[in-house]
């Protein structure tokens, strides 16, 4: 029997499978299924969201044929197959269920449209079939997938291409390394999303942290988008990556839109019949909500998204995605599930404050804390460096919801928007230009929590947000747990309560 | 759109169809099945009739499943040859839109093919949502005709939620 682990590819549903079942009465059926998914060697499990004439046929007569297509050389592969149990739960319910999950919360059919049980199959053969198509042109085999007229591409490259192909272990090695050398949250989430880039070519990436809601993620770093994204939030359970925060499970989708289009056409049917059936897969207590756009690239066709975990707890998500289809093979899966759980563990490593250099404040201070930038001490409207010809920029701070406009346009807001208010005012007031982590910490104005603050990826964003919105002020590390404050512009402070 | 048949011990088979053509008094549609994918799907024909035809509109997933009994073949002449070549370039155009590729899509086999004479007895809506399963279309039983099967309940698919209104037996 061809071996189940080498049709990885057409596991991914780029082109959608038909499932064949027969009644004990003779009578067949035959239906596109949105997702067959590879259990093990011998198993597959067919997602099942309505109880159905599928159903009811292999409950009865248990053969069944499965039609998978290889979605770059269209190849078919037929799955003789004998229906074995139904799960309801368990990891590959739990596996299946996110994907629908985030179909359906990105169809507003949150609570709606959801799995019912993932219906386990053992196959017992598999055959391959190719009469269908003409031989490929020598010329043309080399560019299979182009299309010759607007036809969308795929990748030359077989997803599922052994890993004895690669060099995926040194790929490994290097963003151990790499990861290991990190001096700061930056640089670690840095080295990884660069090594995607580079070794994978995955030029679509961002992490996101939770924030201390803990039922919310923010953007910390990202590569590859027109606008960086950094900062902007995710609220679980909303969309692909807010599902894999909530359910903490890894998501890989490979046709997008294949799966929104089936999503809106059960949403577009419920709208059009107003019936609801709680015992099926569409939950009648729900109502619609409107649909969620796409995160990052609005045309993107394959998503991976991995929960960031230590332990149980969930530190934030790697989101990659790309415009192919069929992008991300099942050993992107295993591989990228390895570099995220470094990246999960060195971002504890960072965030925890033992981390730091305990001398930091110790040789600051014995270095001189103040006048590394320069800039004489002032009031609230005041120099922050050598003056003469030099832009002037207005700053406001909002105390009704610590939100920062720089020269009237929104700079940041909450925790990192306070922190940067401090820095600022200490600059423009006393002149100093080093800071510790620790003395944040310890500021209890600040609002940080005691445990797990997330100060290190505040400052992050901060930074980012800075590099975009306000480039005259900078935050360099000086070392692990220190930052300058660096400024060459002149500085007005102003605070008001409300807008 | 995809071809349902199944063998003398129940066993269901799957095949690529291309193209569905209304034919007689309106209860009869030919089916065209490449030759090069004809083998088991006929085999099961002879032994047991048996016919489930799964049409789906790739860029909206309407959907629908015609069931019924297979009433012969047919010779096939240029208008048949015309009929499925149009239907190629209509659904290559459609596939073009989901992002299949062209050049992919214009190696399927489709010529030689068979015209399979379908008498249809049921039609379902097979597109997701609470209306899968329902009857549609003016298709009506002939009394006459030899059942199918006793007391089957024909259907629609994968997408038929429990408690969906349904004009089942």
């Amino acid at each position: 029997m061809i071996p189940l682990q080498t049709l990885s590819r057409c596991f991914e549903g780029v082109v959608p499978a038909t499932v064949a079942t027969c009644s004990a009465d003779g009578i067949p059926n035959i239906s596109v299924i949105s997702h067959v998914h590879q259990v093990d060697a011998r198993h597959v499990a067919l997602s099942r969201q309505f109880f159905n004439k599928t159903t009811r046929n292999f409950l009865e007569n248990p053969q069944a044929r499965v039609t998978l297509w290889d979605p770059v050389t269209f190849e078919v592969y037929d799955l003789t197959m004998r229906f074995v149990r139904s799960e309801t739960s368990g990891p590959v319910f739990d596996r299946m269920a996110v994907r629908i999950d985030a179909i359906a919360s990105h169809t507003g059919m949150t609570g709606i449209f959801r799995l019912l049980a993932a219906d386990v199959f053992e196959v017992t053969d598999v055959y391959h079939v190719t009469q269908h198509l003409a031989p490929l042109p020598a010329a043309a085999s080399e560019t299979a997938g182009s299309g010759d007229d607007g036809g969308a591409d795929l990748p030359l490259e077989p997803a599922s291409m052994p890993p004895e192909h690669r060099e995926e272990l040194w790929v490994l090695q290097r963003i151990s390394a790499r990861m290991n050398q990190a001096a700061d949250l930056g640089a670690l989430l840095g080295a990884v999303l660069d090594s995607l880039n580079v070794d994978f070519g995955f030029g679509h990436a961002k992490v996101l942290l939770v924030d201390e809601t803990g039922r919310r993620l923010f953007t910390v770093a990202s590569r590859g988008y027109d606008e960086s994204g950094v900062g902007s939030e995710v609220v679980f359970g909303e969309g692909l990556i807010g599902t894999v925060a909530r359910d903490r499970r890894i998501l890989r989708v490979g046709q997008m839109e294949s799966g929104l289009r089936y999503g809106r056409a059960v949403r577009a049917a419920l709208q059009s019949e107003g019936a609801t059936t709680p015992e099926g897969g569409i939950d009648g207590s729900a109502s619609l909500l409107p649909e969620i756009p796409l995160p990052g690239l609005a045309d993107a066709q394959s998503h991976l998204a991995i929960p960031l975990l230590v332990r149980d707890r969930l530190v934030g998500v790697l989101a990659i995605e790309s415009r192919a289809p069929g992008a991300f093979a099942s050993w992107h899966e295993a591989f990228l599930g390895i570099v995220a759980d470094q990246v999960a563990a060195g971002i504890e490593r960072l965030a925890t404050p033992d981390a730091e250099e305990p001398d930091a404040a110790a040789r600051m201070a014995a270095s001189g804390s103040a006048g590394s930038g320069g800039g004489a001490p002032g009031a609230a409207s005041g120099s922050a460096g050598p003056a003469r010809g030099r832009r002037r920029r207005q700053l406001v701070f909002y105390q009704n919801d610590d939100c920062v406009f720089v020269d009237g346009e929104y700079l940041i807001r909450n925790v990192p928007g306070r922190i940067l208010w401090k820095l600022l005012k200490s600059r423009v007031q006393t002149g100093r230009a080093d800071f510790t982590n620790r003395e944040l910490r310890l500021d209890p104005s600040l609002g940080l929590p005691a445990l797990r603050d997330n100060l290190e990826s505040r400052l992050i964003l901060l930074r980012q947000r800075l590099q975009q919105k306000c480039a005259d002020i900078r935050l360099p590390s000086r070392g692990r747990g220190r930052f300058g404050v660096e400024v060459d512009c002149e500085l007005d402070l102003i605070e008001k309560a409300t807008a | 759109m995809h071809l349902g048949t199944r063998s003398a011990d129940l066993i269901p088979s799957s095949t690529l169809a291309f193209g569905l053509r209304p034919a007689g008094d309106g209860r009869e549609v030919t089916v065209f099945l490449a030759v090069e994918l004809s083998a088991v799907p006929l085999a099961n024909l002879r032994d047991n009739g048996q016919m489930a035809l799964s049409a789906v509109r790739p860029t909206t997933n309407r959907a629908i499943q015609l069931k019924g009994v297979w009433l012969g073949e047919r010779r096939t002449d240029e208008s048949d040859r015309a009929f499925v070549e149009h239907y190629r370039d209509l659904l290559t155009a459609e596939m073009g839109l989901v992002g299949v590729p062209r050049s992919i899509w214009r190696r399927i086999s489709w010529w030689p093919t068979l015209a399979l004479r379908m008498e249809v007895r049921d039609v379902f809506v097979q597109t997701p949502g609470p209306g899968a399963g329902r009857r549609c279309g003016n298709v009506t039983i002939d009394a006459s005709a030899k059942p199918i099967a006793k007391g089957g309940p024909s259907d629609a698919g994968d997408v038929a939620p429990a408690g969906a209104r349904r004009d089942e037996p």
